[in-house]
């Protein structure tokens, strides 16, 4: 879980079929629902130049890993025009995050979402939200967790997430993955 | 024996039945899986090229490429033959991707076992690579297994 990166800069990424090495499409949008903490999955455009929107979608459940470099697929059969879950058909129904309040547990203000914060690898999944801080130019990263309350207003950083907040992204790799620890710790 | 790709282009193409040089070694044409040549790539001289499946390759030796005939050209089929001869899929100079999803440099030579055509390894930007980590090659990308 040390790899992540951020969701916005999977746009433009090839899909690429790990069964015959091709490129099958690219990454016009990711559909992440906000309420969920969850990626939902792709909109995609064709490959090439001149490239215009593809109907098919790739559900997150279908892809094999995300990468720096490409978002991995098992087969051509992955992108699917039959799209399941339906909110790829809408994007814009899911939620937003981005333009969200973050508060901390005592009440302070760490600024608005930016974007979301994506693992990659096999499995990937949302880890975090980039934060905008009102009086700051440096950005911070805060980890999802699903004690986290949202209202499409405010997110609620629980008191347990503030010592895994980071400015750096490649730090905010490993604070993930403490943070996780930690939180299997308090469960058992 | 153990031969590479950038060691036996150029190399001349003899057909056994009549001892006429069919012309030289252009490339290679890989199965989809990356595992075994499927066919090569003959560049005759100042005629068309042609395609040589390794069924009717008698022997690839070290100084000459014994091909079974003289007569025919192998018509060139449709899709992977096609792309490869236009250069579409070529394992040389291709963009090798981990099945995570992350570059891992491009391949500078293929080594293969000159009796069975079977692949033994790849030479890449970053290093080598055993056959056994190689997943498929198109048009994209040579797919490897992650470290």
């Amino acid at each position: 879980m040390n790899n992540v990166m951020r969701a916005s800069d999977l746009i433009g990424l090839p899909v690429v079929s790990i069964l015959s090495g091709e490129d099958v499409a690219e990454v016009r949008d990711v559909v992440y629902d906000a309420a969920a903490h969850q990626l939902i999955g792709f909109t995609l455009n064709k490959r090439g130049l001149f490239s215009g929107r593809l109907k098919d979608v790739l559900p997150a459940s279908a892809l094999s890993a995300i990468g720096a470099d490409a978002i991995m697929v098992p087969s051509e059969t992955s992108i699917t025009e039959s799209s399941t879950p339906e909110a790829l058909d809408h994007p814009g129904d899911a939620s937003s995050v981005i333009g969200d309040r973050v508060l901390t547990a005592d009440g302070n203000e760490l600024g608005e979402v930016i974007g979301v914060i994506v693992s990659t690898g096999p499995n990937p999944e949302a880890v975090g939200y980039e934060i905008d801080p009102r009086d700051s130019d440096d950005t911070v990263f805060v980890p999802i967790s699903e004690q986290m309350a949202i209202s499409g207003e405010n997110l609620l950083l629980p008191a347990s997430a503030t010592d895994f907040v980071r400015n750096d992204l490649a730090g905010f790799g490993a604070a993930v993955t403490a943070y996780r620890a930690s939180n299997l710790q308090g469960e058992s | 024996m153990s031969d590479t790709f950038n060691a036996a282009e150029g190399r001349s193409v003899v057909a056994a039945d009549s001892a006429e040089t069919i012309g030289e070694v252009k490339g290679f044409l890989i199965d989809p899986t990356a595992t075994r040549i499927e066919s090569v790539h003959v560049s005759g001289r100042g005629r068309r090229a042609e395609v040589i499946p390794w069924s009717k390759i008698r022997s690839f030796g070290p100084d000459a490429v014994m091909a079974e005939h003289a007569g025919d050209p192998e018509h060139v089929a449709e899709g992977r033959d096609t792309d490869a001869i236009k250069g579409k899929i070529v394992a040389r100079g291709s963009r090798i991707l981990d099945t995570n999803g992350f570059e891992r440099g491009t391949v500078d030579d293929v080594m293969f076992d000159s009796e069975t055509g079977q692949l033994t390894g790849v030479l890449s930007t970053q290093g080598h690579l055993s056959a056994t980590s190689l997943r498929s090659l198109g048009s994209y990308a040579l797919i490897i297994d992650p470290e």
